[in-house]
């Protein structure tokens, strides 16, 4: 039994604890309707058992297949441009009939698996001429989401690849040197971005500039959130939520809505939940004696915690408006799934050395 | 146990596991710290930055909307409503919820024309006002229209259909001036009032009963407290506060009546005054030319107020309480109590045509070039004999002319119950001096006998000057207001009439100047002996007629060579019965010639309140009787 079910029972009880909030919430959001709850319910279903697959796959089996699955990720994102140019509009989706499936998500994982895959081997050409391999193989992925686009899965596709990497062992000079080529990128890169992108940042510097037109989603969003108070307003009391003032409530939202109810004790508490998740994949990578692993199992802790910042930062005004959901708890599947197969990793990788 | 069993491969060095640990305690911290700063904004969203967000939160979500309160009707006094409420339906746009703006719009003016004033108008409104809040886009819908626009609300979204009392008089132009009119509240209107009673209305009264009463009609504002969400959609009523309506006003008015002298004027200048001597309340008040009131209450309709504040006729003046004119030989019958109050008790005076003051030229003519012969008070009233009074005001002398004309309420306003009253002139020497720094000349007592010099009267005036004789002395204070019902408690109060005094001349002399007045109309020579011919009552009168222009005494009168607006006035004073007074009438024609010329008017408003009515009371007392039985 414990050997063809590997579960992490820390990870699997916080996953279940942010599963019962997120329908809890989802619910309020949602306008007290039960038809999308049974099937974010399914959806939860569908992803745990996933992820207890995943995690009785053996780690150096994993391993052996990340080129391939990288290959194909990849493959399948210059499917998705390749319709999206004929579609003439931003395209993300592959159309499988009852699911839809979102490749970018897939390369949050397969841009870790591939670039452990490299480290893990002895260097072909050397250790530097291995490293830049690395970096053009997180690249090139980042730049066709980037160009969908989304720009929000491709920074973090950037950040975990990255992350990747520096596990691996880059040393301290090519860190410090891409710290600043990024920095130096950020004026470079400003007039490519999007005219939509761009007033998005503007705005979070200061969202009360235009309170009724750009501001007004981030300026909802931090009423609901400080209206809620130390202990919030209650379930399904909330009135920036149940009047319908914060956009996007189930989705990218959620966690406004969430504040809002239960308040800062609630926030509190939910964080500290995504911080035990992150914790659990750092101590596991710590402790993992196989190099794959070790990358992999940081990456997922990483790929959680840039989520948790990015979307809650955003929520609460002190990052632009990106669309990066709050993993479990946002409506919707796929970065559910991604992050789920991710800690199904971690929980076969932690099993792996017990 | 296959699995792990089976082991995994490990290439890694020393070296490599320490770097990956050491960079993992590093991210370890670092995560630490970032989330420490999620951590820290939440902090300062919900404790520090609490209070200001949770009350805009409250005023996201709170919408605070005042409830007009209804506008209390006015009545006439058998009850017939003379101004009411009416809905009126406007289309309002919220562009929050519009879609696109110019489909909207197409899609709109498809269903009903949309001026390009209104569009401009809409569009001003929309730059500079909230985008979250209605605004008007056409005003006046009419039934067919909301119909129309009802049905197809659904493909409409953002417009939406909002009602709204509006004021709306139903008595026609009869009583235009009685009843006033209300209009929007402007500026300095907004300093005046209470902000909190008037909050959701938008119009005060401005004129007649609607401004004097205002006070009773206006009721108080209430408000809701109401949750609106993003949309702007009201979802609930948190708290209500319901206004409370204005009080129903019924005015002593008799609308037939007042209808009735309406017609009979006809379509000349002119006013008249009739009301119940014993009560001091008005039967009717009319002033001609007049107005549609309801084109005043009406602003984006093109309204008629210009062209009525331009018009040389002043429809606006209510000519009945604002009409200053001569009372010429109205004021005889007062003279004559002048007279013998002050026990000259029967003079007799030989008319010659004329009246010379001693020792000097002058002569001060009767209207009757070759006179009247010896005369006394009663032929003197009833043929209007101005050398008569001549006479008698030498006698008096201004100081007791005006102490006793005074007692008739001349020269001061009646308080009758309308704004802008005016008060008129009674001649004395204080007055002139007053006015215009000038001595009195002696000649000035003799036309000021005669009601001419300085003397001005309205009919309001003259209306209860004449109500006293009829009271034999006991002077009511006229009164438009018959009573106010206060709907939201069903209690009436009625406005007693109101003894302001008793004018203390002998019962004997009063019934000398009362016979005289009925020589007026049924004696073989008065001068309005025409409205007594087939009267069933007897009628107390007395005819006035102002001269516009000076004429020599020798020109012939000729009616073709004088401009119609040189004519002169004709003023008639009246009540009835003569002995047991029920109605006093007192009617003013621009330019009718004569006195005798307007009394047929008195006449006809005295029939109708004296005959009918009993006929009427008749009818129901029958009526009442065959429903008990």
């Amino acid at each position: 039994m414990g050997s063809l079910l590997r579960v992490d029972a820390i990870i699997f009880v916080s996953i279940i604890l942010l599963c019962i909030a997120s329908l809890a919430v989802q619910y309020s959001a949602t306008g007290q309707e039960l038809a999308p709850l049974l099937r974010q319910l399914a959806r939860i279903c569908f992803a745990l058992i996933l992820m207890l697959i995943i995690a009785s796959i053996p780690t150096d089996r994993l391993c052996k297949y990340a080129p391939h699955i990288f290959i194909i990720g990849f493959a399948l994102l210059i499917l998705v441009l390749a319709i999206g140019f004929v579609g003439r509009g931003a395209q993300r989706w592959l159309d499988l009939g009852i699911i839809r499936f979102q490749p970018a998500e897939l390369m949050k994982i397969a841009v870790p698996m591939m670039i452990a895959w490299i480290l893990t081997r002895p260097p072909l050409f050397g250790r530097n001429i291995n490293f830049i391999i690395c970096v053009l193989l997180v690249a090139m992925p980042v730049i066709l989401v980037y160009l969908q686009p989304d720009l929000g899965t491709s920074l973090l596709i950037l950040a975990v690849g990255f992350y990747a990497i520096m596990i691996g062992g880059l040393s301290w000079r090519w860190i410090v040197a891409v710290a600043a080529l990024a920095l130096v990128a950020i004026p470079i890169m400003w007039p490519f971005l999007h005219e939509y992108q761009r007033l998005r940042v503007i705005t979070m510097f200061d969202p009360w500039q235009d309170p009724f037109g750009s501001g007004y989603h981030i300026i909802q969003s931090m009423i609901a959130i400080g209206s809620g108070g130390v202990y919030g307003k209650g379930w399904l009391a909330g009135s920036q939520s149940q009047l319908e003032f914060i956009p996007e409530r189930s989705t990218d939202f959620i966690f406004s809505v969430y504040a809002e109810e239960f308040g800062l004790l609630g926030g509190l508490i939910l964080i500290f939940i995504y911080a035990i998740l992150i914790a659990r994949c750092l101590i596991i990578a710590y402790q993992c004696k196989s190099e794959f692993g070790r990358i992999v199992t940081a990456t997922v802790g990483i790929l959680i915690f840039v989520h948790l910042f990015v979307n809650v930062g955003m929520v609460a005004g002190i990052l632009p408006v990106v669309g990066v959901p709050l993993p479990i708890m946002s409506y919707g599947g796929t970065s559910m799934v991604t992050v789920l197969v991710g800690l199904g990793i971690a929980m076969g990788v932690r099993h792996a050395h017990h | 146990m296959e699995f792990t069993n089976r082991g995994i491969q490990d290439r890694e060095t020393v070296r490599a596991r320490n770097i990956a640990r050491g960079r993992l305690l590093l991210s370890f911290a670092v995560i630490g710290l970032f989330v420490l700063v999620l951590l820290g904004r939440l902090v300062y969203l919900q404790i520090f930055d609490y209070s200001n967000l949770a009350t805009r939160s409250s005023q996201n979500r709170i919408e605070i909307v005042p409830i007009a309160p209804v506008r209390g009707r006015i009545y006439d006094r058998n009850g017939n409503l003379l101004a009411g409420n009416r809905t009126v339906y406007s289309l309002r746009i919220i562009p929050a919820n519009v879609k696109d703006l110019d489909t909207l719009l197409s899609d709109i003016s498809a269903i009903v024309p949309i001026s390009e004033r209104e569009r401009q108008a809409f569009e001003n409104s929309l730059r500079v006002n909230n985008r979250f809040e209605s605004h008007i886009l056409k005003d006046y819908l009419d039934d067919r229209q909301v119909g129309r626009l009802a049905v197809e609300r659904y493909r409409l979204p953002g417009a939406v259909i909002s009602a709204e009392l509006h004021r709306n008089y139903m008595a026609g132009e009869s009583l235009s001036h009685v009843v006033g009119r209300v209009s929007r509240i402007d500026q300095s209107d907004e300093q005046k009032l209470n902000r909190s009673r008037y909050s959701g209305l938008q119009y005060i009264g401005k004129h007649g009963v609607e401004s004097f009463v205002e006070d009773l009609l206006v009721g108080w504002s209430g408000h809701e407290r109401v949750e609106t969400n993003a949309h702007g959609q009201k979802v609930r009523t948190l708290s209500q506060v319901l206004p409370t309506a204005g009080q129903n006003v019924f005015l002593t008015i008799d609308r037939d009546l007042q209808a009735l002298a309406y017609e009979a004027i006809g379509d000349r200048k002119g006013a008249l005054v009739a009301m119940e001597p014993a009560t001091g309340r008005v039967l009717a008040m009319v002033s001609r030319p007049s107005f549609d009131p309801n084109g005043f209450a009406v602003f984006s309709q093109p309204g008629r107020a210009p062209e009525l504040l331009n018009s040389a006729d002043s429809p606006l003046i209510n000519r009945a309480v604002q009409g200053i004119y001569s009372p010429g030989s109205t004021i005889k019958p007062f003279m004559t109590l002048a007279g013998l109050s002050n026990s000259i008790s029967n003079p007799r005076v030989f008319c010659s045509g004329y009246y010379q003051l001693p020792g000097v030229k002058k002569k001060y003519r009767c209207w009757k070039v070759d006179g009247h012969g010896w005369v006394d008070y009663l032929q003197a009233i009833a043929q209007s004999c101005d050398v008569f009074y001549y006479a008698l005001a030498k006698r008096l002398g201004i100081d007791r002319m005006s102490v006793a004309l005074s007692e008739f309420g001349f020269g001061e306003r009646t308080g009758v119950g309308l704004h802008n009253e005016k008060p008129g002139i009674l001649p004395s020497k204080e007055w002139k001096r007053k006015a215009m720094d000038e001595s009195w000349y002696r000649g000035e007592t003799l036309i000021t006998g005669i009601g001419q010099s300085y003397f001005s009267v309205t009919m309001m005036q003259l209306a209860y000057a004449t109500s006293i004789i009829a009271n034999r002395g006991e002077k009511y204070k006229p009164q438009l207001i018959h009573k106010t019902i206060d709907v939201n408690t069903a209690q009436e109060t009625v406005y007693e009439p109101e003894l302001l005094g008793t004018v203390d001349f002998k019962k004997k002399h009063y019934e000398s100047v009362v016979r005289d007045m009925v020589e007026v109309v049924h004696g073989k020579k008065g001068t309005a002996r025409a409205i007594g011919k087939n009267a069933n009552y007897t009628i107390a009168g007395k005819t006035g007629t102002v001269q516009l222009i000076q004429r020599a005494h020798d020109e012939e009168w000729d009616e073709t060579k004088v401009p119609q607006k040189h004519w002169p006035h004709g003023i008639f004073i009246a009540f009835a019965p003569a002995d047991s007074p029920q109605i006093v009438v007192a009617v003013v024609v621009e330019n009718a010639k004569s006195g005798s010329a307007v009394a047929p008017i008195a006449r006809q408003v005295m029939d109708y309140y004296l005959l009918n009515r009993n006929q009427r009371e008749l009818k129901d007392q029958i009526a009442h009787v065959s429903n008990i039985q």
